[in-house]
């Protein structure tokens, strides 16, 4: 199959064969997914479209328990497993491509929780503000694909430079005793 | 050894339990604040019991010569069946001896 009928093939897909969410999972990750991983996802979607004649997997609709621990409107809204591998590709690349990066609940405009709020207000304290936020809340893959690639059971996350400094209470007692003004000085994050 | 709290369930003794035999600490807090969280959602469905949004504070002469990091780690291991079990939040203070005798002479003063 040539590029341009292949092409064809992957948007009559998307179009008819997956339910909105699944459409709306590919358009977004289209970028950063690599052709022929996004070749095996459209195959894997197909054959479960042509085996049940329906465009659905239950796994990728909103259970109302499938997040016992929060609301509703806070519980992740991307149901579509991504392979750890890719995952932990994608974290490399945030990580590595941006000096400071904080996975977090919501986004540095509008942070859902506390500690993360905690943290974008301590950015701000310091004038930090191009840094690369993470809804962690936007995506259950990112949610606990995180806490495995950090080895640390909550959110928020802090990376400053390639490297995982912590949470929230670690970057409050490093604000409080200056080691966080001096490793940022030190990173070459600010200037003192 | 301070425990400021009064109401202790299972998951606050499993936690005292544990920090005492991991670290041997010279203080130990622990401060069950589940009940400023009793609007949220983990706690009316997550965890029946009702335990989940801990603060720990724990001053070990285990935690000299380790960075701030690895100190959390070393509690949120030391934790883990309980955060897996459904503490949905446990905020960490993990000092040496002498940062904690420091900090209180700087609060006396």
């Amino acid at each position: 199959m040539n590029n341009l009928v292949q092409r064809k093939f992957q948007q009559a897909t998307l179009k008819y064969l997956l339910n909105p969410q699944q459409r709306l999972f590919f358009v977004h990750h289209q970028r950063i997914m690599m052709p022929s991983t996004l070749n095996a996802q459209l195959q894997t979607y197909q054959m479960r479209f042509f085996s049940n004649n329906q465009g659905h997997n239950h796994d990728d609709h909103d259970h109302e328990h499938d997040h016992d621990n929060s609301h509703k409107d806070f519980q992740p809204k991307k149901k579509v497993q991504l392979d750890e591998t890719q995952l932990n590709q994608q974290f490399k690349e945030w990580i590595e491509g941006n000096d400071v990066v904080l996975f977090m609940k919501g986004n540095k405009k509008m942070p859902r929780c506390g500690f993360s709020n905690y943290i974008v207000s301590v950015m701000k304290f310091y004038g930090i503000k191009e840094y690369k936020d993470v809804d962690v809340l936007a995506d259950e893959n990112v949610r606990e694909g995180i806490k495995k690639f950090s080895n640390w059971p909550t959110i928020p996350q802090l990376y400053v430079k390639g490297q995982f400094i912590g949470g929230c209470d670690i970057v409050k007692e490093m604000h409080q005793d200056g080691s966080f003004e001096e490793l940022i000085v030190r990173e070459g994050i600010i200037k003192k | 050894m301070d425990q400021s709290n009064n109401s202790r369930g299972p998951i606050y003794l499993a936690i005292e339990k544990k920090l005492t035999e991991v670290f041997n600490p010279t203080h130990l807090e622990i401060v069950d604040e589940s009940h400023k969280h009793a609007g949220h959602h983990a706690m009316k469905e997550h965890s029946r019991q009702g335990e989940t949004h801990f603060q720990v504070t724990v001053v070990s002469d285990e935690f000299e010569n380790k960075p701030l990091i690895d100190r959390h780690r070393a509690v949120n291991e030391c934790l883990a069946e309980e955060i897996a079990a459904g503490v949905h939040a446990l905020s960490i203070k993990a000092k040496t001896q002498k940062q904690w005798i420091k900090q209180n002479e700087q609060i006396q003063t």
